[in-house]
């Protein structure tokens, strides 16, 4: 919970000065994953994170979900496969899937 | 309310860190899209079963904290799907992510010699609130624990009285003496918390809680106390020890046995 409070008044700190961003934290897992349930990763206008949902071409996936979520606006849950056939190219094999939660958190 | 800001949502998660409270943090993470209830929007279940915040609905609203009750019980944050008057549906439009949020464990040392030291660090290490208590100012000082949260040079005895134990506190004793084994236990056993150990030898130990029996505290309480405190493996210098401790410590919170995982699994013949 004291992450979850520390990146929440950052967050908060990096609206009040007009910064978009968004938050993604991942709220199911099945089989193997890096992360669990209740890891979290901010993400910046500019690209830059805070936390991580595992690493990966997983949590790539979830960035570029984030960043289009900070430009929409609009929340959405993510579905993550990081089974064999997904992540055999980079070589991170996981065995589970995910389904992240990705809100927008500033420029309202 | 719906979408609630960062604002609100910082405030809240603040307000039960503070707490030092378990409590449940349940949003609305997929909804119809035609309707009141929102993603994103949220409600806060705490322990005692008062909420902030709310989904849209209120209906939705009492089913999501009975949920959220339970989520607290079972300490697993889990998604639960219900329609949008709440009605248990497991495939029903909307989706509300359970988190259950843990407070900030605190590892309350009551002895500042050698074992302290590292014990503190490690601890520091984990995410624990580190505090130290020990009459004597040479030993209970900032500069020995640069790390801890608090260092408090003042009689045990009142120094536990007053202090706010919670089910997020962890008791270490390692004065290693007698006397003060056995009031700090009567000061804290019948509080709230997460774990009590106590340093000594296993007649030491026994002979304490014999004591301690005999004056009427519940056996279920006393067979709780991790004494000796640690787990075995092997302990020699206090580096060691503190790590036996600490190890212990985590697992009381983790739920893990202390065996190693090798031992757990079927071996395979080779």
């Amino acid at each position: 919970m004291a992450v979850l409070g520390y990146m929440l008044r950052e967050a908060r700190a990096r609206a009040k000065s007009g910064e978009r961003l968004a938050m993604a934290t991942i709220v199911q897992t099945r089989g193997s994953t890096p992360r669990k349930v209740g890891a979290r990763m901010l993400v910046f206008e500019d690209g830059l994170c805070m936390g991580t949902v595992g690493g990966g071409c997983g949590e790539s996936d979830v960035l570029h979900a984030t960043m289009d979520v900070i430009e929409s606006g609009k929340p959405m849950l993510l579905h993550v496969d990081l089974t064999a056939d997904e992540a055999e190219e980079s070589g991170d094999v996981c065995g589970g899937v995910m389904d992240v939660f990705i809100e927008p958190l500033g420029g309202r | 309310m719906s979408e609630p800001g960062v604002d609100w949502l910082s405030e809240a998660v603040a307000r039960v860190v503070e707490g030092r409270e378990l409590a449940d943090l349940a949003t609305v993470v997929a909804a119809p899209s035609v309707g009141l209830v929102k993603v994103g929007a949220r409600l806060l279940i705490r322990a005692d079963g008062s909420t902030t915040g709310g989904l849209g609905n209120p209906q939705l609203d009492m089913a999501v904290a009975a949920d959220g009750a339970r989520a607290l019980q079972e300490r697993k944050s889990q998604v639960v799907s219900c329609s949008v008057t709440g009605t248990p549906e497991p495939d029903g439009g909307v989706h509300v992510f359970h988190e259950v949020l843990e407070p900030q464990p605190q590892l309350l040392i009551v002895g500042a010699g050698h074992i302290a030291v590292p014990l503190a660090r490690f601890a520091k290490m984990l995410g624990f609130e580190v505090v130290v208590v020990d009459d004597r100012d040479k030993y209970a000082s900032v500069e020995r624990f640069p790390d801890a949260d608090r260092v408090i040079a003042a009689d045990f005895g009142e120094t536990l009285l007053d202090f706010p134990m919670t089910r997020a506190t962890y008791l270490v004793i390692i004065k290693r003496a007698h006397t003060y084994d056995e009031e700090s236990l009567r000061l804290t056993l019948h509080r709230p918390s997460a774990y009590i150990g106590m340093i000594g030898s296993r007649r030491r130990v026994q002979t304490v809680l014999r004591t301690l029996a005999a004056e009427g505290y519940p056996e279920e309480r006393l067979r709780a106390v991790r004494a000796p405190i640690g787990l075995d493996i092997g302990s020699d210098t206090p580096e060691e020890i503190a790590l036996a401790i600490i190890a212990e410590v985590v697992a009381a919170r983790r739920g893990g046995t202390g065996r190693p995982l090798s031992s757990q699994i079927r071996p395979i013949s080779v």
